[in-house]
């Protein structure tokens, strides 16, 4: 290949982009290992965006045609440490290293998660997605997928925020331990730890064993994705975690796990008719996961813990669209590839929209020191820009046009419609599934709409709100490119659809023909309507701005008295009715409680996430007996769980081997 | 498609916004009849909104700039519905009259009322603001599924022109149980999405029981004439979905002379007949309970799927 | 009627005093200060079926409040405490409740008190406090035609955790302007107090400035077909209003005009559309032609049939009747503790009406059934109303058809000493008090039903959710202005 009139075998040119994208951030974290300094903390980080601007070249790179596949220069024992990039990974990394820059970038501006070893296990994560998205092998794939677990674990300590990230970490490494288990088990059968080399393993593996892998995959990454039961780590982790590590875990995270999800049903075991019973069970999973984070997040008083469940719903909707490409790909391969491509779009718009939020949120926090969403309030007269930009972000998370969020969702409806309904069994389905695509969608609309009008509208409803401190210089660049990568995706949304589609045709080796465009409709519809939208706003503000008579400020109506701080509906009353229409959802998480003293009552609302409540605390405290009456195994100890999660690794990968 | 056409479905989205005031003055002359009372003339919306068009702005002092910006998306999404809608003819001008970004746009225009109720920092615009949502999370699938319906009867895609000319077309043949439980369960859903009793009191302003008129509170002058047109509209497209997505008999589908008369005489007895009947519903009916909304709203639910499970069984 | 030598005890026990008669089953009615040198004395009006008792405290300053051991009195001692400067110790919830204006001095006390340099005592928040509780002002100035008040509710949502009334807006001193000279005409202003219950406050008044002196048979038969005509169309009111509220508007209209056909017919016999200046002490103004006789005949029996057909809309409609029923449930035992009175306590299983216990003017020869119901919602509280109405047609027939020939007005003498009026208004008994010393009225007291009505209100809504309140207001008619005094 020529390039700049020189000429460059086609290896060398391959070689040099990995070497340019790993060697910054493996340069990174020896520097933040070694060194303590700010000064170096910058440039740490500065090599991460480095590295995430060379893989961002990726897609490019494919497109040029050059076949991306590496082994990394690694003695081993047990097999080569095989890096393939196939064009969906292509995109995924391309498009995963974009937020991660944004959001490697933001960490520079704001200080606030700043610090020589944060940086470089920034770089560690980064390397360890990369590896892991363009994994050819599956002890590179494992390994990698546990140094994601692990960097973010060690990423998310904040203060005392133990709890959160050793209920992240068991659930996590749960989720891995069954894909150590899965991916053995697979290349045992496979007789080969080249992942590229799978092809279809679900004839040798027989239609149940297929369908067992198939839910033990989408629950294992699911652990991470926050799949029902395993979502109870994300509201609290979100919550404690400094930000950016809740923003890389939402947006990067998800898009490899959602990535290898596809990656491995649709190409490494394959789908075929037989396994379309697997695909209701995760229908129903998925359904069950948008449904109760769409439900917690109507309560939720931190705005992060919102977010969370907002994720869960968002990667639930994504797992429904996988989950219906594997019900459609036999009878109706057009419709299975516009869900897919509905599935995979929505995980690109989620890490914009939920990357650009979520780092929203924290600058409010940062900028105001209030957590609650109870005290916030008015917050767009005080600080225009980011209100300006969180607006964007909302209107993109409710799916309102012309916004990205709003493409995806109108394409998952449009696949969930046109579903081909002559089977009887699926006239039955299809519309509930669609009654509850459209109950979480409005629902999460609320929410978002919550979200946004309690603390940017209204009035301060505590003193922090009233005098925020300004934003950290260069802070709202990040989030502006975000908010315009939220219109722009909106806006040309059929050429990132496009890409996709030829991308989940290449993965599944499917026959190009009939197109995802054969099934759907309205093709012009995202650029026309976005751009119609826009245009009509400002040209009805515009013409209307002329003549109008001048517009006087006065108080809001309060019915002739004055009004405090506590007279605006309160955040909690706004979703109240709600609350009750589904309240068998909510169960005795609501608790009032009314302590009579003589004069002053004091009513208590409390809302508990029943999967802690009633799962998870009585687990633990099973586990805790057991492992007092045991002995002494839980040491508290990074490095002991460190070496177990290896130990386990090699032993089964050997066991492996020798079978 | 010759240009005498592309005027023609120019004029129709523009005649369905500028008889949309008339609708509601029809629906409102109606109502005082029935209550032996003289009435307002039925031209009085027009008047009312010009005089409110005129007027000056008192704005909160706590609104922001999406405070002032919301009445004109309110209307734009209006406007891209009505250019969207089958009217007098069964081809509209938007490129985009996809039922599926109609339900999106619909929910722009509420998602930013909703916004505006917040706007104020009072009581009474978070409260219209919290019922709001708790209607539009039964209404969405409710409208989601009868439309669906429609799109799975007639096989005609998503596009509102080729469903309505594809069950014009039947004639008599298309009346079946699926369309006649999805025109039930779209006449709940427009009761309730226009906040008509007995899901909301439009002539109330009375504070504690608003839900629209709780969301407009803080609005006045050109803002509130903006708002008040753009909710009119809402309900004349409703109504016009009603008469020619549901019962599109008549409508005009070739452009000939005769037909788009005969259009425009089916329409207007249609617009007609359903505001008289939701006059009669107003009028004999009494305010729901807030929370006995749901129920009424899942019945809409219920009857839309029993629609689309119809159309297999049967 | 002339009240005899009060039982007189000491402040420290005034509390224990009333509640002893409390549990003997007296209620009280009605309390306020008359000032005294040094201090004020603490009067209590307590009323069981036809017996009226009054017990007396000479108090300076302050005294323990009576509202610890009987919540009833609480509203009373709010009102004394504001108005006449005698400070209830102990009291739970110690707010004005009539006038909340501070200046120097307090009004009703005999020292002059200017207006100037009062200031607005401002609105307390409720006693009621949680993360994601916030309050809704509501008021005095209404989206509507109404009286001023001011609302708050505290809630999370929808329920009403507390609320509490707080009114003040139209007061207008007339206890005050009652104050001087016996042989002024005080009818008159009384009639001011409450607009819509003009015959049952005047006719309060008339009978303490009458003393004992009886009136003429046919100007008492004239004051009850007053009294119930004012009460036919105070009814007609509320449930016009109620289905109003709940948007049910045909059956409004037809209410509305139901009610409008009665007071252009009271216009045309009587003078006045809410039929002020006809009681005046000593009898009536206005006397009845037989002309005017046949045509108020009519026109209670127009009044009657419409309501009866209301009443038929109202409870043929499920809608309705499904908004209006178990909505603000007022318990009888909350009744009783509040001292409520009127169709509230009668829809609440409190069988308590003045006209059948302690009968006046022409009541003790008529008969009539007094109304009363169990379950204390919305519908009881309208059912009541309609059911009265019908009684009323039938007390004004029962008038009408034997009317007494002869004069309509007598001459009078007010007696020193302490009388009181006590009558059935439309919204319940009404007691007025008046200390006449030496041909001049040292205080006069104006207790109108709504008076100990409103808090009950504030129980009653508890729970119910925020857009039932105008439901449950409106079931309540009470009055403002009557409040405010």
């Amino acid at each position: 290949m020529d390039v700049l009139g020189f000429h460059f075998q086609d290896t060398v040119i391959v070689a040099g982009f990995f070497a340019a994208t790993l060697v910054p951030a493996l340069v990174g974290i020896v520097l933040g290992a070694i060194f303590k300094s700010n000064k170096v903390a910058n440039v740490v980080a500065s090599l991460c965006i480095v590295s995430c601007a060379v893989s961002v070249s990726t897609y490019p790179l494919w497109h040029l045609g050059l076949a991306l596949e590496y082994t990394l220069p690694i003695p081993s024992a047990i097999g080569e440490y095989r890096l393939a990039i196939d064009q969906l990974t292509a995109c995924m990394i391309s498009f995963s290293s974009v937020i991660f820059m944004l959001i490697v970038v933001h960490v520079v501006k704001s200080t606030s998660d700043s610090g020589c070893r944060y940086s470089a296990l920034l770089n560690a994560l980064f390397l360890a997605c990369f590896s892991c998205m363009s994994a050819d092998s599956v002890l590179v794939l494992l390994f990698s997928w546990e140094l994601v677990t692990l960097t973010t674990f060690l990423l998310s300590k904040k203060g005392n925020n133990d709890h959160a990230r050793w209920m992240f970490f068991a659930i996590a490494h749960l989720g891995g331990m069954v894909l150590i288990c899965a991916y053995s088990f697979m290349a045992s059968v496979a007789g080969t730890q080249v992942l590229s080399q799978w092809d279809g393993l679900s004839s040798a593996l027989g239609h149940w064993t297929s369908m067992a892998l198939i839910m033990a995959i989408v629950m294992g990454f699911g652990t991470k994705l926050g799949l029902i039961p395993f979502h109870a780590w994300m509201p609290d982790l979100y919550a404690t975690a400094p930000i950016h590590t809740a923003t890389l875990l939402s947006t990067v995270c998800s898009n490899v796990a959602i990535l290898m999800v596809f990656k491995t049903v649709f190409s490494y075991i394959g789908i075929t008719a037989a396994l379309t019973p697997i695909a209701f069970a995760i229908v129903i999973i998925a359904v069950a996961t948008a449904l109760w984070g769409a439900l917690e997040s109507l309560v939720q008083r931190e705005p992060k813990k919102l977010l969370a469940y907002s994720s869960m719903e968002n990667m639930a909707l994504v797992v429904l669209c996988m989950a219906l490409g594997i019900i459609y790909i036999v009878e109706s391969p057009a419709l299975a590839k516009l869900v897919l491509v509905a599935g995979l779009l929505h995980t690109l718009n989620h890490s914009v929209f939920k990357s650009l939020m979520l780092m929203s949120i924290d600058t409010v926090e940062d900028c105001t020191g209030e957590k609650n969403i109870g005290r916030m309030g008015g917050l767009s007269r005080t600080l225009p820009a980011l209100s300006a930009v969180a607006i964007i972000g909302i209107l993109a998370m409710a799916a309102v046009p012309p916004t990205n969020g709003f493409v995806s969702e109108w394409l998952m409806i449009q696949s969930l419609m046109g579903a081909d309904l002559e089977s009887k069994g699926m006239s039955l389905v299809i519309p509930l599934i669609l009654a509850a695509v459209g109950i979480c969608g409005m629902m999460m609309a609320a929410s978002y709409a919550r979200l946004y009008g309690f603390i940017f509208l209204g009035r301060p409803r505590s003193e922090a709100m009233e005098n925020p401190r300004p934003m950290k210089r260069g802070t709202i660049l990040p989030l502006a490119l975000l908010a315009a990568l939220c219109l722009g995706m909106g806006l040309f949304a059929m050429t990132i659809m496009d890409v996709l589609a030829a991308s989940i045709v290449s993965l599944i080796g499917m026959p190009p023909s009939p197109g995802y465009r054969s099934v759907m409709s309205g093709e012009l519809l995202p650029l026309v309507l976005g751009t119609a939208v826009v245009a009509t706003v400002a040209v009805l503000y515009w013409a209307s701005k002329r003549g109008a008579q001048p517009e006087r400020e006065v108080p809001t109506w309060s019915c002739g008295e004055d009004l405090d701080e506590n007279m605006q509906y309160s955040s909690i009353g706004f979703t109240q009715p709600l609350v009750k229409v589904f309240h068998p959802f909510y169960g005795d998480t609501t608790v009032v409680r009314e302590t009579k003293d003589s004069k002053v009552r004091t009513v208590i609302i409390e809302f508990v996430e029943p999967f802690v409540k009633y799962l998870y605390k009585p687990l633990g405290a099973l586990l805790t007996g057991i492992s007092e009456r045991i002995g002494k195994t839980q040491t508290g100890n990074i490095q002991t769980y460190f070496a177990y999660v290896l130990i386990t690794l090699v032993v089964t990968l050997l066991a492996v081997r020798v079978f | 498609m010759n240009p005498f056409e592309i005027v023609l479905m120019a004029l129709q989205a523009a005649a369905l916004m500028a008889v949309s005031p008339l609708v509601v003055g029809i629906i409102r002359k109606i109502k005082a009849r029935m209550q032996n009372k003289v009435g307002a003339s039925v031209l009085q919306p027009y008047r009312d909104l010009r005089k409110m068009f005129r007027k000056e702005s008192a704005v909160s002092e706590n609104a922001s700039f999406l405070f002032r910006l919301i009445p004109y998306v309110c209307l734009t999404s209006m406007l891209l519905l009505a250019a969207m809608t089958p009217f007098v003819y069964t081809q509209v001008i938007a490129p985009y009259a996809d039922v599926i970004a109609m339900v999106y746009i619909f929910t722009m225009f509420r998602f930013a009322m909703v916004l505006g109720g917040l706007e104020g920092g009072s009581a009474f615009g978070g409260m219209g603001s919290s019922r709001e949502v708790m209607m539009s999370v039964l209404i969405e699938p409710a409208l989601l599924i009868s439309i669906m319906t429609l799109s799975a009867m007639t096989g005609a895609g998503f596009d509102l022109s080729a469903i309505s000319g594809s069950i014009n077309a039947r004639g008599a043949a298309a009346i079946c149980p699926a369309l006649l439980l999805a025109g039930t369960s779209f006449v709940i859903t427009m009761v309730a999405e226009n906040t008509r009793v007995p899901f909301d009191n439009p002539d109330t302003h009375l504070e504690l029981t608003m839900v629209h008129e709780g969301m407009l509170l803080e609005y006045s002058g050109r803002g509130l004439a903006i708002m008040e047109f753009a909710s009119m509209v809402r309900l004349t497209i409703f109504m016009a979905l009603l008469g020619t997505l549901f019962f599109p008999w008549g409508t005009a589908m070739a452009m000939t002379a005769a037909e788009l008369s005969v259009s425009l005489l089916a329409i207007t007895v249609k617009m007609l007949a359903i505001a008289f009947g939701i006059a009669l519903l107003e009028s004999t009916v009494a305010k729901m309970r807030v929370f006995r909304m749901p129920n009424m709203l899942t019945a809409s639910f219920a009857l839309a799927l029993m629609a689309m499970v119809s159309l297999y069984v049967l | 009627m002339r009240l005899g030598d009060p039982i007189a005890c000491d402040p420290a026990l005034l509390a224990q005093y009333v509640k002893a008669y409390c549990d003997e089953g007296w209620r009280v009615v009605s309390m306020f200060a008359s000032e005294s040198s040094p201090g004020s004395t603490v009067n209590v009006l307590l009323r069981r079926g036809g017996e009226v008792a009054r017990v007396a405290s000479e108090t300076v300053g302050s005294y323990p409040a009576v509202s610890a051991l009987v919540p009833a009195a609480s509203v009373f001692e709010r009102a004394m405490w504001e108005m006449s400067g005698v400070v209830p110790e102990g009291h739970g919830y110690l707010v004005p409740a009539i006038y909340w204006r501070k200046g120097d001095g307090h009004p009703l006390q005999k020292a002059p008190y200017s207006i100037d340099g009062e200031e607005r005592v401002p609105l307390p928040n409720n006693p009621i406090r949680g993360a994601g509780l916030f309050e809704i002002p509501v008021g005095p100035v209404h989206a509507g035609v109404i009286e001023p008040g001011h609302f708050r509710f505290s809630v999370a949502g929808e329920p009403i955790l507390e609320m509490r009334v707080h009114l003040g807006y139209a007061h207008k001193g007339i206890e005050k302007m009652m104050e001087g000279p016996v042989s002024r005409n005080r009818a008159h202003l009384a009639e001011r107090i409450s607009g819509d219950n003009a015959v049952a406050h005047s006719l309060a008044c008339a009978h303490i400035v009458e003393g004992d002196a009886p009136v003429p048979r046919r100007a008492r038969q004239i004051r009850v077909i007053l009294s119930e005509i004012e009460r036919i169309h105070n009814h007609l009111d509320v449930l016009a209003g109620l289905c109003t509220d709940c948007a049910f508007s045909v059956a409004a209209a037809y209410g509305s005009e139901v009610r409008e056909r009665l007071l252009r017919a009271n216009r045309e016999i009587f003078g006045n559309r809410l039929l002020m200046g006809n009681v005046v002490p000593g009898g009536v103004r206005n006397d009845l032609s037989r002309e005017d006789v046949s045509k108020l005949e009519a026109a209670v029996m127009h009044a009657g049939f419409g309501a009866k057909k209301l009443e038929g809309y109202i409870r043929r409609t499920p809608s309705v009747v499904d908004r209006l029923e178990t909505t603000g449930v007022l318990r009888t035992e909350d009744a009783l503790r509040y001292g409520t009175v009127g169709v509230v306590a009668r829809a609440s299983g409190v069988a308590s009406d003045v006209r059948a216990e302690l009968p006046y003017e022409e009541y003790g020869a008529l008969s009539f059934n007094p109304v009363s119901l169990k379950k204390g919602d919305v519908m009881s509280r309208a059912a009541v109303r309609a059911d009265e109405i019908v009684e009323s047609v039938s007390l004004i027939l029962q008038c009408t058809s034997e009317m007494e020939e002869g004069e309509i007005r007598r001459g009078y003498e007010t007696p020193d000493g302490l009388s009181c009026g006590i009558v059935e208004s439309p919204r319940g008994e009404l007691v007025h008090c008046a200390d006449v010393r030496d041909g001049e009225v040292w205080r006069y007291s104006i207790r109108d039903p709504s008076f100990v009505n409103w808090p009950a209100m504030e129980v009653a809504v508890l729970d119910n959710i925020v857009p039932d309140f105008p439901l449950i207001n409106k079931s309540f008619g009470l009055s403002y202005s009557g409040n405010d005094v």
